[in-house]
């Protein structure tokens, strides 16, 4: 019933996610309707689905933003969230808003590496106007990832980003990935995108999940090859789009 | 076909302080011009001029000094009082449920009361010195600081609030860091708005059992027919709103640099 922050002892592998039964209904509406997930540490999952399928609630769920459920929950009690837009504050100064939050003084040092990372230190010290939109959605990341989640929930951040913007920012959370290794749940309505990031992607339909498939291949990936295309075109059927080519029904 | 063309920032335009400026120059040079042409009676219009040599007498007479202090006094103390009560209020209704339903309703309702309505009232509380001008001020000041603090509170971005939650920040961090500077904005249209009824306050308070302050030399000018003097406290009434609302902007203006606003052309 409750959102509990815990990784499931005795577990063969750790859990990150761990989701049994889980409902959650807006007035009539079950947007979740007895969903069963389970992350294991490490891995990065992409959660597809049409929009208003219930992903973004399950993110919000997992996030603990949302309690009005029914079901368990248990998730990585260190967890950090990049939302679609940025959700800087505006009156911060950018290495100000990647340690907002944190215990103790604000240790700028720290910010400034964090921020390293995603190609932004010589902005540490501007005001979060001043950012294009794909910089701020990278201060943003470097926001979560400051804070060494276990999981980092990821809420489609690269809709709102032009299409070279967005393959850069693919590149960015790959390496960062590799890099940290936290769980990832990535929400997002975009199929290339799953398939180029992502261990295993999960569909979701009509509250529920509808179809769990993992992608083994390694990395970095290519769009060009016959799998990745074959891949591409099951998953769309999947999701209920008339895909050209040889799409398994579902 | 239309033609594009290229806007040159290199052609020359006076620098912005003076564009400002043009316009009351102008203002007051038309005045002058009206009044030296003889077009009106020097009892229903006096030139700037003659307003200045008006200021310099009762300024070495130490009249004009002792009815600006008194008068300052009077909206500083009064627009301090009302400005405390107003965010204090709009404090308390924007942050707590128990506070807004027991705040918003009661201010809302005397809101609709004209304050300046209150004076005799006012009067027969406090009594014929100061403190009823201090009390009719701070009312005239209180309701637009409430009434900005408690929307601009309300208003905040629920997206940065979720945001910094899942940042692990508490309540209070939440309230410092978040709720209270996206208030900021707000807080300064209810500060000016203050202001500006502060003085409007001051006037009314001023025309009723005073024997100081610019009110109390304009009530005695209107007796003697000294059109000058009236409107030599009005100008100081103007220089006055003037300079607090230049402040309040230099405040803004340092406070809010982050806010990304559109400035015009």
């Amino acid at each position: 019933m409750t959102v509990t922050e815990v990784t499931r002892p005795g577990a063969v592998r750790p859990l990150a996610v761990d989701v049994r039964n889980l409902s959650r209904s807006f007035g009539e509406r079950r947007v979740i309707d007895g969903l069963d997930l389970e992350v294991p540490a490490g891995q990065f999952v992409a959660l597809l689905g049409a929009s208003g399928c219930g992903k973004s609630t399950l993110l919000r769920i997992l996030a603990g933003l949302d309690h009005q459920i029914d079901g368990d929950v248990h998730v990585a009690t260190r967890r950090s969230v990049a939302f679609q837009a940025p959700r800087l504050l505006p009156w911060k100064r950018v290495w100000r808003n990647v340690t907002f939050g944190m215990p103790g003084r604000p240790d700028r040092a720290r910010a400034v590496a964090a921020l390293d990372e995603v190609g932004l230190a010589a902005r540490a010290d501007e005001w979060p106007k001043t950012l294009s939109g794909g910089e701020a959605q990278r201060a943003s990341l470097a926001r979560a990832l400051i804070r060494e989640p276990d999981l980092l929930l990821l809420d489609e951040p690269f809709a709102s980003l032009d299409a070279l913007t967005r393959l850069r920012a693919h590149v960015l959370v790959a390496q960062l990935w590799e890099r940290h290794r936290p769980a990832v749940v990535l929400v997002t309505h975009d199929v290339d995108e799953a398939l180029l990031l992502a261990d295993r992607v999960v569909v979701m339909r009509d509250g529920v999940l509808v179809h769990d498939v993992e992608i083994g291949w390694s990395r970095p990936r290519e769009q060009t090859t016959t799998s990745f295309a074959r891949q591409r075109a099951s998953l769309l059927a999947w999701l209920g789009v008339a895909a050209t080519g040889d799409a398994g029904d579902g | 076909m239309v033609t594009i063309a290229a806007q040159s920032s290199r052609r020359w335009s006076p620098p912005r302080g003076l564009r400002r400026a043009a316009g009351p120059l102008i203002f007051v040079a038309v005045w002058q011009l009206v009044c030296s042409l003889g077009w009106v009676s020097e009892h229903v219009l006096v030139g700037p001029a003659t307003v200045v040599s008006t200021g310099w007498d009762t300024l070495q007479s130490g009249l004009l000094t002792e009815s600006v202090l008194a008068s300052l006094g009077r909206v500083v103390v009064g627009a301090l009082i009302g400005i405390s009560a107003g965010l204090a209020l709009g404090l308390a209704a924007g942050l707590y449920r128990l506070g807004e339903d027991l705040v918003d309703s009661t201010v809302q309702m005397l809101r609709t009361v004209p304050f300046v309505g209150l004076i005799p009232l006012l009067i027969a509380w406090f009594g014929i010195g100061d403190a009823p001008k201090y009390a009719l001020i701070a009312l005239g000041t209180a309701y637009p600081v409430y009434l900005n603090v408690y929307a601009g509170i309300r208003h905040v971005d629920a997206g940065l609030v979720e945001c910094a939650e899942t940042l692990g920040a508490n309540r209070r961090t939440l309230v410092r860091h978040v709720v209270l500077p996206s208030a900021l904005p707000n807080l300064f249209v209810g500060l000016r708005h203050s202001l500006g009824i502060a003085w409007i306050a001051l006037i009314f308070a001023e025309q009723v059992n005073t024997s100081r302050g610019l009110g109390w030399m304009m009530k005695n000018a209107q007796t003697y027919g000294q059109t000058d003097v009236i409107i030599l406290c009005l100008a100081i009434y103007a220089l006055l709103g003037l300079t607090i609302d230049l402040f309040i902007r230099l405040l803004e203006r340092w406070t809010l640099a982050w806010r990304p606003t559109f400035t015009g052309r």
